[in-house]
């Protein structure tokens, strides 16, 4: 637990830091996401107007509804379908990760937003994560951990896979976590 | 009735001849043994009341009446058999290796499955007796360490010795070793070093316990109306002989709506009885102990609990005060502690924080002064104190004001018309409530510590050491982003976070930025 990174002065002190001089989390670029989770995105959103839309024409047939009806339906499920096409595109401006010399934050959101910032000494593990719809696409999440109680602290969809594991190393490098891993593992 | 040893050297710790307690510890738990016979019914009694009497009732009824009662027994046998069977094959003890002393369980019939842990990483040592287990003096041992959200291992049913043991073991092996451990000595922020013997720091009379029952329960003093009502009637009965029939009509009629007062008041006193005596069941006996191991806290009438933390696991101080208690000079204390929670098996969970309700300002001082140190409160009490945007008077008004009274408005009007209008009364109250609540709420940054305080009539207060961030979240909802606000939500290793509501973007970047690089280049542990 003792293994956190010092300052430049190689041990704690307690120095005033002007917060003016610290470097912003927000003034600085976030990295893009994979093209192809808005694709997967845009192609759940698909999946499920398209069963919602079979499962109501079925319901029409049974019952023996009028042509319009039919065509509202349709049309309902279309318009559905270009607002989330849009939001999603929104959405994904958005998303983005950042990784700096001593932490890694998160963003997401599209109506409310939110940026998590984990300090990679204090990260716990890191997991990597391939869900059945992630392999379709190509693409991987990164989860991290801290000793938080809440379960997941940070998640960070849609990376290829490779980016994904050179994120993950990349934050076990820079945190305390290997020596315990390794530790677990043996 | 069998209790917890009290906390403190047991008598195997003080053996006639040179063997040092620590070796006699180890050697007594050297041997791979199972827990006792008792753990395979504490489980079954567990699982029967989890599942509950009146479903298993039921299924009974449901089953045996078709005549399934074989598939029933069998069912149930097998049950048994497999309960029985995984007691067997359950064992604990200690091994040594170049590592050090690890405590390691074996458990599964088909499976093999081995936990080893550490000794020196064990966090804490937690100890459960319910009434059976108080019966038999027996005790559910829960061991954590750092990265357990619950118990690493689990002793369903030891000897209290036991459980002193691995505590001590685990406290030696934490404090010798090259782990850094803050516990054993002081430190330089001016927290005191820990007694090697438990020393009390606080202990709960039934007296303090029933105060702060009642406080919680404040409906409970309605009982004297009932009572009032009551030898008013007997009263009335007497004038009433000699009251015209006019007269009784009219008390006929005051009386259903007086019986029908009294009967909802009896019902709200009766259930406020009943909380009542469920607080003083859990808290019953409160005692809160220092030593070595750092803090345990007792309590509990018919099940006692004794739940240990180091300090380092404390991860904050929450003050809680209502104006009942503000008067009595009491404050509600609770620190949560890294870790917790999630159950390994049915019926248990590790507690997520030390709950000390009815703590006097003395003890508060101590406890603050041994978690936090002792220069905590002057150090906070000096840096400067911000509040949160003025904006927040306009959000809680239309979220807690406007949007409720419009509904109701809308509900209403069809029952009373225009009447209905009354309900947006409700918006100039909620104003003024969210004007107090947004001057209440300030927060503070020292060079230790993060503080929140909040509340009108009572207060809340959460004292964060800033070593003790975990990740820092910046949240913005449609208002947030309208007009520029954002949350700083600041999570810990325990289940509490503190939230900095609505500050300007800027003001919540600048202290997101400043705990995460105090996070960054503070080198001490957080647990």
């Amino acid at each position: 637990m003792s293994s956190v990174p010092v300052d430049e002065s190689g041990s704690w002190n307690n120095r005033v830091v002007t917060v003016d001089s610290l470097p912003a989390i927000d003034q600085a670029p976030f990295e893009r996401l994979e093209p192809r989770y808005l694709t997967q995105q845009r192609a759940i959103w698909a999946i499920i107007l398209g069963l919602l839309l079979v499962g109501g024409i079925t319901v029409l047939v049974i019952v023996g509804a009028p042509t319009w009806v039919w065509a509202l339906v349709v049309v309902a499920a279309l318009v559905l379908f270009a607002i989330s096409f849009v939001l999603e595109g929104l959405a994904y401006d958005y998303r983005g990760v950042q990784l700096r010399a001593h932490d890694v934050s998160a963003r997401r959101g599209l109506i409310g937003r939110s940026t998590i910032t984990v300090p990679f000494s204090r990260v716990q593990h890191v997991t990597l994560e391939r869900g059945a719809f992630d392999r379709v696409f190509g693409l991987a999440q990164v989860v991290i951990f801290t000793a938080g109680a809440v379960a997941a602290d940070a998640r960070v969809k849609g990376l290829s896979p490779e980016r994904a594991e050179r994120l993950r190393e990349g934050i076990i490098n820079r945190s305390n976590v290997t020596a315990v891993a390794a530790n677990e593992d043996g | 009735m069998a209790d917890l040893p009290a906390p403190g050297p047991p008598p195997a710790a003080q053996p006639p001849g040179p063997v040092d307690p620590i070796t006699a510890d180890r050697e007594a738990l050297r041997e791979p043994r199972r827990v006792s016979p008792f753990g395979p019914v504490f489980l079954a009694w567990a699982v029967i009341r989890q599942v509950g009497f009146l479903n298993i009732g039921i299924f009974t009824a449901v089953v045996g009446s078709r005549n399934f009662q074989l598939v029933g027994l069998v069912a149930s046998l097998a049950l048994m058999v497999v309960g029985v069977a995984q007691w067997w094959r359950f064992t604990y003890g200690l091994e040594t290796s170049d590592d050090g002393d690890q405590l390691v369980t074996l458990s599964g019939v088909f499976s093999r499955n081995r936990t080893s842990v550490p000794l020196d990483r064990i966090q804490a040592v937690s100890t459960r007796q319910n009434l059976l287990h108080r019966l038999v003096n027996l005790v559910e041992v829960n061991v954590q360490t750092a990265g357990s959200l619950g118990a690493e291992v689990q002793l369903s049913a030891v000897r209290p010795v036991v459980a002193e043991r691995i505590r001590r073991l685990s406290t030696a092996t934490t404090t010798s070793g090259d782990v850094v451990h803050l516990d054993a000595a002081g430190s330089e922020d001016g927290r005191p070093p820990l007694p090697p013997e438990a020393a009390p720091v606080l202990k709960r009379s039934l007296q303090d316990i029933l105060v702060v029952a009642v406080t919680r329960n404040p409906l409970v003093l309605l009982a004297p109306i009932p009572l009032a009502v009551g030898l008013g009637v007997e009263a009335e009965e007497l004038l009433g002989r000699f009251s015209d029939q006019a007269g009784d009509l009219v008390d006929r009629i005051g009386g259903s709506v007086l019986g029908a007062v009294v009967g909802v008041v009896v019902i709200v006193v009766l259930s406020a009885l009943v909380s009542i005596g469920f607080v003083v069941l859990r808290l019953f006996d409160l005692r809160l102990f220092i030593d070595g191991a750092g803090l345990r806290r007792l309590s509990g009438l018919v099940s006692r609990t004794e739940v240990t933390a180091s300090r380092e696991r404390v991860q904050l101080v929450a003050v809680r005060t209502n104006p009942v208690e503000r008067m009595l000079g009491l404050r509600e204390l609770v620190l949560p502690v890294a870790g917790g929670g999630a159950s390994v098996q049915i019926g248990t969970a590790v507690p997520t924080s030390l709950q000390l309700p009815g703590t006097r300002p003395d003890e508060l001082e101590r406890v603050v002064e041994l978690v936090l140190g002792s220069r905590h409160d002057d150090e906070i009490g000096h840096a400067s104190t911000y509040g949160i945007s003025p904006l927040a008077v306009r959000r809680w008004t239309l979220w807690g004001g406007l949007a409720p009274a419009a509904i109701a408005t809308f509900a209403l009007w069809f029952l009373f018309g225009r009447v209905a209008l009354l309900a947006l009364l409700w918006v100039p109250v909620m104003w003024v409530a969210a004007r107090l609540r947004q001057r209440s709420w300030q927060w503070s940054l020292g060079p230790e510590t993060l503080r929140v305080r909040s509340g009108i009539v009572g207060e809340v207060r959460r004292d964060m050491p800033v070593r003790k961030t975990q990740n820092v979240m910046i949240d913005q909802g449609i208002f947030h982003r309208r007009h520029g606000l954002g949350d700083v939500k600041v999570r810990t290793a325990s289940r509490v976070e503190m939230v900095l509501p609505l500050l300007p973007l800027a003001e919540a970047r600048a202290v997101r930025g400043e705990l995460i690089y105090r996070a960054e280049t503070d080198p001490r542990p957080f647990m």
